[in-house]
């Protein structure tokens, strides 16, 4: 397997949030976490990131992760909830605080950044953006090092259609170059593109193999 | 390197926001100043009105000592509450150093004989200097009182001639008479200037312009937070998550905010400084200010800086309280306001109780309002170290506040 989650485990203060979660994924797939507001999606992907601390195991291609910080900059993608953006900057100024300018170049040329359209509002100051161009930028910037894991949180909630597609059309292609993608989501959508489902529910992670996620969310 | 990246596109942020912060600023502490001046004198003039006590050295069995001590009491009608006490100079001494009094008056032997005969022997007025602008304050009051003495005189002089003419005094005898009058009454206005004598024990404190041009500048400092709100607060923790992710660490990003922060409101204070010091210069006011120049003023506004920081710090650790505009607004607004008010940018603090100064002295804003006095009297460099280590605090809690943020629960 390409990338192995192990016994994933969080809690908060004395609330167990995360009661060890566990998955894995071959190259070119894209993973689902599905649950209900609070289930805990995000601080999973929160943990796989680095970004906030939690128990358990995390190798991408036999390379632990949780204790390698350099490598999981290079490996790994986050694109968080909300707008990793600066407002009163243009797209272009953003993206240049992750890319060098000659890479920023290349990838707005023929590239990731070309792909997710936003050459298209380069010179667009991030404040005048609609919620789908800022998520189309936030994304660029999340891949900036070409990685080959990306976590996305929610990518597409709230988004209009054409948006939806350009990103679903970008994670296809990035799932054909052989990446990973794991999506926190509750949108069926996003669902639909994922190779392999897991519930997460009462902090535990559930396959779904196809069965029923209305059901097995609401039970 | 990514932190250096971080810092430059905050201030390329800061720049693009100028122009709405620097209406912003302007307007809200002109408005302020003003607004808040008023309200003070108003408290000020009331009842509550803090009791100054004087100590009077003098041979009280002189002759119009007691006409002396009406006249001072006259005080009592201006803008402060006044008490004078005779007492001997080594208890005035002690009282002066102890506190229990703002002052004493030295009134030497033959003063009242000798400003009957126009032969002024310089009073003195004996003080500690910490409270200059207060003392400047009273010193005018004194010289105000004369003033009207002398108007009163005058009045009387003409009085006393037409009284002689209603009753048919003749020309030849009451026209020598007045101008023998009128001369001795301008000999005793031109003598007046020598009339009291000022003496500061202690350090020399801010005149009424230096403590004014000093509760200004800080107050605009301030109040610039409230202009930068549209842009430093963040409604989310995405972008430091990100940041973190990329091995950005809360203290790395909170330097660089910090930095970008400082950089762009240090220049706008400056700016600011400037800009009242050649108000200053160019409207002959610079008596006002000690007869300073612009070329003192642009070192004024350099070495601002720490002051700047420690409130460039402050900003930012109440932004990193906050997630949205209106609260962000209103704690910067009163933190602002309230610091302004107790550290007595409006009014004088000496009017308020001495607990109330010594809090008021000790608290941030009252630290950078010594240090920014002080840089017009000199011995500022003994506020720089609460000043910096309060520009620590602040800096260190806004790094924990966005490691908790960062950190914090997600769903």
């Amino acid at each position: 397997m390409y990338i192995k989650v192990d016994n994933i485990k969080k809690k908060y203060g004395g609330r167990e949030v995360l009661r060890g979660v566990s998955f894995e994924a071959e190259r070119g797939s894209i993973v689902g976490i599905v649950g209900l507001n609070g289930s805990g999606k995000s601080t999973a992907l929160g943990i796989l990131s680095g970004v906030l601390p939690g128990e358990g195991t995390f190798t991408v291609d036999g390379v632990d992760m949780m204790r390698d910080r350099a490598a999981r900059e290079r490996t790994v993608g986050y694109v968080p909830q909300g707008t990793p953006l600066m407002e009163e900057l243009t797209a272009r100024d953003n993206l240049l605080l992750w890319y060098k300018k000659s890479d920023m170049e290349s990838e707005l040329e023929r590239g990731v950044l070309r792909l997710l359209g936003v050459d298209k509002f380069l010179k667009t100051k991030v404040s005048r953006m609609s919620g789908g161009m800022k998520k189309r930028l936030s994304i660029g910037c999340a891949v900036a090092k070409r990685p080959n894991v990306i976590l996305l949180d929610e990518p597409t909630s709230a988004l209009d259609i054409l948006c939806r597609e350009a990103i679903a059309d970008y994670l296809t292609r990035f799932r054909e170059a052989g990446g990973v993608a794991v999506i926190a989501t509750h949108d069926g959508a996003e669902v639909g593109l994922c190779d392999k489902v897991y519930v997460l529910r009462d902090g535990v992670l559930t396959a779904a193999d196809g069965g029923d996620l209305s059901g097995m969310l609401s039970e | 390197m990514k932190g250096f990246k971080y810092f430059a596109a905050r201030l390329k942020s800061h720049v693009k926001s100028s122009p709405a912060v620097i209406i912003v600023s302007l307007i809200t502490a002109i408005a302020i100043a003003f607004a808040a001046f008023a309200a003070a004198r108003s408290i000020i003039s009331s009842e509550d009105r803090r009791l100054f006590k004087i100590g009077v050295v003098a041979d009280m069995t002189q002759r119009y000592m007691d006409l002396a001590f009406d006249t001072m009491n006259n005080l009592d009608d201006t803008r402060f509450a006044v008490e004078f006490e005779a007492m001997e100079e080594e208890r005035a001494k002690s009282a002066l150093s102890s506190g229990e009094i703002v002052g004493y008056l030295v009134v030497p032997d033959g003063f009242i004989d000798a400003a009957a005969a126009a032969e002024f022997i310089p009073a003195t007025f004996v003080t500690e200097g910490g409270e200059g602008a207060l003392v400047q304050a009273l010193v005018s009051e004194f010289i105000g009182v004369a003033e009207r003495l002398a108007d009163e005189t005058q009045r009387s002089v003409f009085g006393a001639d037409r009284y002689m003419y209603e009753r048919g005094v003749k020309w030849a005898v009451r026209d020598p008479l007045t101008d023998g009058w009128a001369l001795t009454f301008a000999e005793y206005l031109l003598a007046r200037n020598g009339t009291l004598r000022v003496i500061l024990t202690g350090e020399r404190d801010a005149s009424t312009g230096e403590y004014y041009f000093s509760a200004f500048v800080l107050l605009f400092a301030m109040l610039f937070g409230v202009g930068c709100v549209s842009h430093m607060v963040r409604r989310d923790e995405a972008l430091p998550r990100l940041l973190f992710a990329r091995r950005v660490g809360a203290v790395r990003q909170t330097a660089a905010e910090a930095a970008s922060y400082f950089i762009f409101s240090f220049a706008f204070l400056a700016v600011v400084t400037l800009l009242a010091g050649a108000v200053v210069t160019l409207s002959g006011a610079s008596g006002f200010l000690g007869g300073r120049n612009f070329g003192d003023f642009a070192l004024y506004a350099l070495r601002l800086a720490p002051a700047s920081l420690m409130i460039s710090c402050a900003g930012l650790f109440m932004y990193e309280c906050t997630r949205s505009s209106a609260p962000a607004v209103l704690l910067q607004f009163v933190a602002a306001i309230g610091t302004a008010y107790i550290t007595g940018f409006f009014y004088p603090s000496s009017f308020f109780p001495v607990t109330v100064q010594k809090i008021a002295r000790a608290l941030p804003g009252g630290a950078a309002f010594s240090y920014a006095k002080a840089l017009f009297t000199g011995g500022a460099r003994e506020y720089i170290l609460p000043v910096a280590l309060y520009a620590a605090l602040f800096f260190f809690a806004a790094c924990a506040v966005r490691k908790i943020r960062i950190g914090g629960e997600s769903q």
